[in-house]
């Protein structure tokens, strides 16, 4: 601390005392700011967050003192039908949700980035599913996939009544019907996040390249995609981090049904550590959902870091 | 010291009565006047109730307000809340510092466990001595010997039809399995849909079919011991409940896998499903001139030998044992045990339930009404519901089986090892 005021100190020799006073202040606001915050965080967020790592070494159910298992709720896991199912739906949803979510919002804001007559409609169409709650877009969508609702009349509308089926109801096609209402709302979102991101592209960079004979996915490749790489981060960890916490759709929808077909990691959480009594292994199914999520973000971001780094 | 009470002593009271009076404010919004006189113990109580219905709210605030008005010296407030919700937060509500004091619940294994752990206040003194059936009186009591629950109403399942589709039909009441499953093909013959199940946002409604089904088979005392954990449901008659059951799988309307609750009893009503097991609830939800055409009959026999047992969910209320006034607590509940009191209740809320004191009469008296009291008068036993006599996560394993057995029911017997897994993982060993 000794060093502290004659680094912060501003003035002359003659303003030193002063200058310790006001700089030992602006020290203590300095930490004040940063203490104070740290410290909420630590009490709302991480220590709550700490103790569920610790329900989850136990078998509780929230009223009677938790018993002590170790690692038996992991254990469980390997031999749980259901939280296999919910994996494997959870990679599905990650990689059919994440991808063409990030496809599609891709292609939309290339298609939309262009001012013409009436785009800002355009983008206020595909942007509105955004704005509308999730339980609101699920009940349309309810009503989208019933046995006599709009997918299945247009089936039969134009012959292919065969085809028609209980969307939501069947374990075939239940996960599948619930990606599609959610990827009608993801895909408008990131296409706003592309919207702004070719914005920072350098029009003269595509002028040169079309002066030099690029053809137009050629300047796609080589001038847009590298500009956009700063906001391609940022949303590849947007979409990692919204395809793991998907929730909404599937719990007004399904509720992870018929018989777990359509359990993703979150539902099924929630039903045991929540709706149920056992929050021991609830906990251990968050800390599992936790780990993904921080998981597969951290090596993104330290591949990207380092690609950056090396160009 | 020969003061019984010293002046800080006093101070750190009356300080202790305005926090606990703010607190209760804030949770109910009502705040309570400030303490007069430090010697008088607390005075709030409050009601935690999960009916959020229009009529249950009222209902439940015309106790409180009877109650008042008989009791000055309590100061009675009324708590609601979404009955999920609710469901969700009761452990944490009754291991609070400062629960509320009274709160609504029913009859069953989860208010026993309750009292296992110490959570529930000895309700005996509030209990009456006339007035509740033996069966109903043990569905209170606890392991100890102890009252820990005070019934006010119940009501019923059955297979709900409406008269004059039936008419229409020129079909009538089943009694014995064989009839059911005759009537089910006269009315698919009909071009009609026999039964409704709705299974989209409520597969719980196929615990219904089960519950039914092994008492029906096998008797209320196995039904128990199943859902206790002492038998399994590999066992072979659990096996024949799933083998009875398929022989109506054909008649359920194909549907109902992607229907929601009200959309499948919206179609019942529009007589497109001819009947629908249920509760009461179904025909409360319908319009006031179909409700003089709601009917129901009995779950059909299908083995005469097997001593007839109805579910009859019995609502009441229980108090925390944490409670800071437990002389209101159990006045309260004394109170709420009254004929009186239960005809208020039913009276304000106009639902289909019937009071559980049996020397209360039904204000409004409907045919369906006294039907449904006859019905489980007679019954030799009472059961609750699947989850309320056992719990949420066995409910949760159950509608896992059964939704698929629906689906498969070839699979019945993989099924059914699943199913017993599930339900001792659950159970935690």
């Amino acid at each position: 601390m000794a060093a502290l005021p004659k680094a912060v100190s501003r003035g002359g020799p003659g303003a030193l005392s002063v200058g310790v006073r006001r700089g030992s202040r602006e020290t203590l606001v300095l930490l004040a700011f940063v203490l104070i915050p740290f410290a909420l965080e630590m009490f709302w967020t991480f220590w709550p967050a700490l103790n569920s790592v610790y329900i989850s070494l136990t078998q509780w159910d929230g009223i009677a003192p938790p018993v002590f298992v170790g690692l038996d709720n992991y254990a469980r896991m390997w031999s749980d039908e259901t939280f296999r199912t919910a994996l494997r739906n959870t990679v599905i949803w990650l990689v059919l949700f994440g991808g063409l979510s990030v496809l599609g919002g891709l292609g939309l804001a290339l298609l939309l980035d262009k001012p013409r007559k009436g785009i800002g409609i355009y983008r206020a169409i595909f942007f509105l599913p955004v704005v509308f709650s999730m339980v609101v877009t699920a009940l349309v969508w309810r009503m989208i996939f019933q046995p006599d609702g709009v997918v299945n009349s247009i089936l039969a509308a134009v012959g292919l009544e065969d085809q028609a089926r209980i969307w939501l109801g069947e374990p075939e096609t239940a996960l599948y019907a619930l990606i599609v209402p959610a990827l009608w709302r993801q895909v408008g979102y990131i296409m706003v996040l592309f919207l702004a991101g070719l914005k920072t592209v350098d029009p003269l960079l595509h002028e040169a390249a079309k002066m030099d004979g690029a053809s137009a996915f050629e300047r796609f490749r080589h001038v847009t995609l590298p500009q956009l790489r700063p906001i391609t981060t940022v949303v590849l960890a947007v979409t990692v981090i919204d395809a793991l916490r998907s929730f909404d759709i599937v719990w007004a929808l399904t509720k992870g049904g018929p018989y777990h077909s359509s359990e993703l990691l979150s539902t099924y959480q929630f039903s045991t550590g929540l709706l149920g009594s056992q929050l021991g292994y609830g906990s251990a199914l968050a800390v599992v959902i936790f780990l993904l999520t921080v998981g597969t973000i951290v090596v993104y971001l330290v591949r990207s870091l380092r690609e950056e780094e090396a160009a | 010291m020969s003061h019984p009470m010293s002046r800080r002593g006093f101070l750190a009271g009356v300080g202790a009565f305005g926090v606990a009076s703010a607190l209760a404010g804030c949770a109910t919004s009502t705040p309570s006047p400030a303490a007069g006189s430090g010697t008088k113990k607390s005075a709030a109580l409050q009601l935690k109730s999960r009916e959020t219905s229009d009529g249950g709210r009222k209902a439940m605030q015309a106790l409180l307000d009877e109650f008042a008005k008989a009791n000055p010296q309590y100061k009675p407030t009324l708590n609601t809340m979404e009955p999920a919700a609710f469901q969700q937060q009761i452990r944490a509500d009754l291991t609070l510092a400062t629960p509320p004091d009274m709160l609504t619940w029913f009859a069953g294994e989860i208010a026993s466990n309750f009292a296992k752990q110490g959570l529930l206040l000895d309700a005996t003194s509030a209990f009456p001595a006339d007035g509740y059936s033996k069966q109903f009186a043990d569905l209170s009591t606890d392991a100890s010997g102890k009252k820990i629950f005070v019934p006010t109403n119940y009501y019923w399942w059955g297979m709900f039809y409406r008269t004059s589709q039936f008419e229409k039909w020129d079909v009538s009441e089943p009694k014995t399995w064989d009839e059911f499953i005759a009537l089910c093909k006269t009315l698919k013959g009909k071009g009609v849909s026999p039964i409704a199940l709705p299974l989209a946002d409520s597969a719980w409604l196929t615990a219904s079919w089960f519950d039914y089904l092994n008492l029906r088979i096998n008797g209320a005392t196995f039904h128990r011991a199943l859902l206790a954990g002492q038998e399994s449901y590999t066992d072979p008659r659990v096996a024949k409940v799933l083998d009875t059951w398929r022989e109506v799988l054909p008649y359920l309307d194909p549907a109902g896998k992607g229907l929601a609750f009200q959309e499948g009893s919206a179609k019942w009503q529009q007589g497109k499903d001819a009947m629908f097991l249920a509760g009461t609830f179904l025909g409360d939800a319908t319009p006031a001139d179909v409700k003089a055409d709601v009917n129901f009959f009995q779950f059909p026999i299908i083995d005469a030998n097997v001593p007839v047992a109805e579910e009859a969910p019995l609502d009441g209320f229980i108090a925390s044992a944490r409670t800071a006034n437990p002389e209101g607590a159990l006045a309260f509940m004394k109170y709420v045990a009254t004929p009186q009191a239960q005809e208020l209740y039913l009276k304000t809320s106009g639902s289909t339930l019937i009071p559980a004191n049996s020397n209360a009469k039904s204000p409004v008296s409907t045919p369906l009404l006294e039907k449904g009291r006859a019905m489980v008068a007679s019954a030799a036993d009472v059961t609750q519901f699947f989850n309320r006599d056992s719990n949420d996560d066995q409910l949760n394993a159950l509608t896992t089986a059964l939704v698929r057995f629906i689906d498969k029911p070839d699979e019945a017997g993989d099924i059914l090892k699943k199913w017993q897994d599930d339900s001792a993982k659950a159970r935690g060993n």
